[in-house]
């Protein structure tokens, strides 16, 4: 006899494009696109300091760093970019006058507990 | 309940980063990395054990709307430091329109030594994480090590579900958009948004990405707008309602929250509702409730009472995350006054299993009991360094 009592478990899981995504953010070389910066490093004329990816890619260090998506490198210094991956339909924020964005967020780490 | 130790597969680390959990190691204050995702040991649970654990987990979910329900009824929102009129209104809305509001999860942490009954420590949930790691790499570590074998583990098929079945709840004609914020180095919030938008989709419904930090306000049209400068009509954040009812754009969420049946123009997910559960202040309304109650643990609002001579006691600030701003007071300590609002739970420190204090995230989709994930530290207090275990039962 088969054994007839009810499973807690998933019978299956797929994970979809989020294996990709995960495969992409941990890729062992940085994308041309992506850098990992130290996001309290910022100036206005330079943007953001580039540092390992070792920042990026490992929980809890002492520095604040981050991917940085696109924008231009000058030195080892980064900007014009965003910290949000981009992804197909989401442009830019320029366009929009009367937009203002920025408005959550300031200033807070993880949001999870 | 038992901890076996097992030596972990040779390539552990790029399996689990491939299944979703990118941050499979964690930088110590003494610059070391060491493993969050730990398969260097497991638990045993029986089917027994398993069971028993679900149904207490679905009692504690019953009883923690009922909670819910007697801070809205009583007006209790000042225990919780919900003191801004306007979010009083959209909580207390959103609590009697729940019914045409989508909810997805929250994860229970519980004291368990496989002995007694299991005891709440906290509810999380309005934004809990750690999800990943228990719906996807501790399902492929049991299907790899253990083929065939069970774990209480049916996450991934209960929110696909959740999504599927909430669908008509969605404004139509619009992509739900799922936020997290870039605040959030770790990529733990990142992929933990990934993850719940990968579920939505294979529930047939059509999802766009966002940071918290890029969405913006059209002050023409007074709306929400996405980074094509499309109208928000529904998201998901994984982002407290504490921070959304206060920050510059507060004012904006509350003119424009859809708080069930189209009454806005922007729907958030989890709902305003879930603040009153994940209100470590609950701990204390449970306790007045179901006083004596096998699960709980005495815990009051006002100050430690006779916790602080009898068993010590933990002082909980009422909106603290990761175990943050926690204290432990043993019986007899001087008395301390800490500096913001907090519940204070009786002392019932975690179990240890070979020297490690585990504490046990009992994961509820919508209503029903939906799984487990093993958390273990070194300390009391279940914290940033804590280390992620897989179970099975067997």
């Amino acid at each position: 006899m088969a054994n007839t009592r009810a499973q807690l478990r998933s019978t299956t899981v797929v994970l979809g494009g989020m294996g990709l995504l995960a495969a992409a953010l941990t890729a062992c070389s940085s994308a041309p696109d992506k850098r990992c910066v130290d996001r309290d490093s910022y100036r206005l004329a330079k943007g953001y300091k580039v540092v390992s990816d070792k920042n990026c890619r490992s929980a809890k260090v002492s520095l604040n760093g981050s991917w940085y998506y696109g924008g231009k490198k000058k030195g080892s210094w980064v900007t014009g970019g965003s910290f949000t991956k981009p992804s197909k339909g989401s442009g830019g924020s320029s366009g929009g006058g009367g937009v203002h964005r920025g408005g959550f967020g300031a200033g807070k780490g993880g949001s999870g507990g | 309940m038992e901890r076996r130790t097992i030596t972990p597969r040779p390539d552990w680390q790029r399996t689990v980063e491939e299944q979703g959990l990118i941050y499979p190691l964690t930088r110590h204050p003494d610059g070391s990395l060491r493993p969050y995702w730990d398969e260097s040991a497991y638990y045993v649970f029986t089917l027994d054990e398993a069971e028993a654990l679900e149904e207490t987990v679905g009692e504690l979910h019953r009883m923690c709307l009922a909670a819910a329900g007697h801070i809205v009824a009583k007006g209790r929102f000042a225990d919780l430091g919900i003191t801004d009129p306007r979010v009083v209104a959209a909580v207390t809305e959103a609590w009697h329109r729940r019914a045409e509001l989508p909810t997805v999860y929250g994860r229970f942490d519980l004291r368990y030594d496989g002995t007694g009954p299991a005891k709440l420590l906290e509810y999380n949930a309005d934004t809990p994480t750690s999800l990943v790691e228990a719906a996807s790499p501790q399902w492929f570590w049991m299907e790899e090590r253990f083929p065939g074998a069970d774990q209480w583990n049916s996450l991934h098929e209960r929110l696909v579900d959740a999504w599927r079945e909430q669908a008509a709840l969605l404004p139509p004609g619009s992509p739900l958009h799922f936020a997290h914020s870039s605040a959030d180095e770790l990529g733990e919030d990142l992929m933990t948004v990934a993850y719940l938008k990968e579920t939505a989709e294979q529930a047939g419904l059509a999802t766009d990405w966002i940071s918290m930090e890029e969405i913006g306000w059209d002050t023409l049209s007074g709306r929400f707008v996405d980074n094509g400068l499309r109208f928000i009509r529904a998201v998901f954040k994984l982002y407290p309602w504490e921070w959304l009812t206060t920050d510059a754009f507060a004012g904006h969420v509350l003119d424009t929250l859809d708080n069930g049946g189209g009454s806005g123009t922007t729907l958030w997910i989890e709902p305003a509702w879930k603040m009153l559960l994940s209100n470590k202040a609950l701990l204390a309304v449970l306790w007045e409730l179901y006083p004596g109650h096998p699960n709980l643990l005495p815990a009051h609002l006002d100050g430690p009472r006779e916790l602080a001579r009898t068993t010590g006691y933990v002082a909980k600030p009422l909106l603290g995350r990761e175990g943050e701003g926690v204290t432990v007071h043993e019986p007899g300590a001087p008395a301390a006054v800490p500096d913001e609002p907090c519940c204070y739970q009786q002392l019932a420190p975690l179990p240890a299993f070979d020297g490690n204090h585990v504490v046990l995230g009992a994961w509820t989709v919508r209503d029903e009991p939906a799984g487990l994930g093993i958390r273990e530290s070194s300390g009391l207090i279940t914290d940033g360094y804590a280390r992620f275990l897989p179970h099975v039962i067997l």
